[in-house]
């Protein structure tokens, strides 16, 4: 299911019409199998957590 | 608090992105996906859930286009907290950015749900945040320099909208202010189009958002935007500088 799931997306980031939609608000289509995206999520966690507990960011900020 | 400029520079290096998330597996394919987004309409993020889950239709994942609903509130947590409660039979997903499962943990305190309570499905689009101003600042306001300084010198008005409290944009807001020392002060909103509204209204100063949220009123001009995040210019608004 997850790869009927990510196969129809990235499909969808194919066509042309999908394209040009995301140009106007400034997308830019960007598909990916679901072992990249999970090593981006944990990419991201490992990179912001420093910064953002040094900084004290919250929320309230 | 000192931060160093390659991390500032890193910060607003960085591309989010927009991913698809799913509840754990399951059959065959299905009738029709509900696609949860945590923002309102008109967004770029609702844009890309929108374009791309009207493509579905008769595909291997499902025998009718899909349909987004909004769940707004909460920075987008609200539509994740949803999402985790759904039936897990490939009939709800939702598009979030990565933020809200990469970062949102090291930000709230309490979070109702982490990455393990989802299976990653693909990512959908990289979206550059900007920073805008609208009527509020004067037109001698040329760059992130300049509405640091006017910024500095008129601190009754030195605000900044972003689409949520703990959001990325709120946070890169956050960093600069810090990293320049001046104090902006945060009004969080509930998504991009209604902070947009109200700079492009003259009732906030300034907003950080993804960019693409700007660009209509941006080439009618009614805000101006002083930078992109990103290693390079935005090829959608190539004018405008990076932050770096």
């Amino acid at each position: 299911m997850i790869a009927a799931a990510n196969a129809a997306i990235n499909a969808a980031l194919k066509e042309k019409s999908v394209i040009d939609s995301l140009a106007i608000v400034g997308l830019m289509p960007h598909g990916s199998t679901p072992e990249e995206q999970a090593r981006w999520q944990k990419a991201e966690y490992d990179t912001w957590g420093p910064l953002i507990k040094k900084i004290g960011f919250t929320a309230d900020s | 608090m000192t931060i160093t400029r390659r991390q500032l520079v890193q910060a607003f290096g960085a591309s989010a992105a927009l991913g698809a998330l799913h509840p754990f597996a399951a059959h065959a394919q299905v009738d029709q996906v509900k696609v949860y987004f945590g923002f309102p309409a008109g967004s770029s993020g609702d844009t890309v859930a929108r374009r791309v889950a009207e493509k579905w239709g008769g595909s291997a994942f499902s025998k009718n286009a899909g349909v987004v609903e909004n769940k707004p509130g909460a920075g987008g947590r609200i539509a994740l907290e949803t999402l985790k409660g759904a039936p897990a039979d490939g009939s709800v997903l939702a598009v979030a950015q990565v933020s809200a499962i990469a970062n949102y943990p090291h930000i709230y305190s309490k979070m109702n749900y982490t990455d393990k309570d989802f299976a990653p499905v693909s990512i959908a689009a990289i979206m550059h945040h900007g920073l805008a101003v609208g009527p509020m600042v004067p037109a001698s306001v040329k760059n992130v320099k300049d509405f640091l300084a006017w910024a500095k010198a008129n601190p009754k008005d030195a605000s900044y909208g972003s689409p949520g409290a703990g959001s990325t944009p709120h946070f890169l807001g956050a960093l600069l202010g810090i990293n320049s020392g001046v104090d902006l002060r945060h009004v969080p909103y509930r998504g991009s189009i209604p902070g947009v509204t109200d700079v492009v209204g003259g009732q906030v100063a300034a907003m950080v958002t993804p960019h693409g949220d700007f660009i209509a009123n941006y080439k009618a001009g009614k805000l101006r935007i002083l930078a992109t995040s990103g290693p390079k210019r935005s090829i959608y608004v190539p004018d405008v500088p990076t932050f770096a």
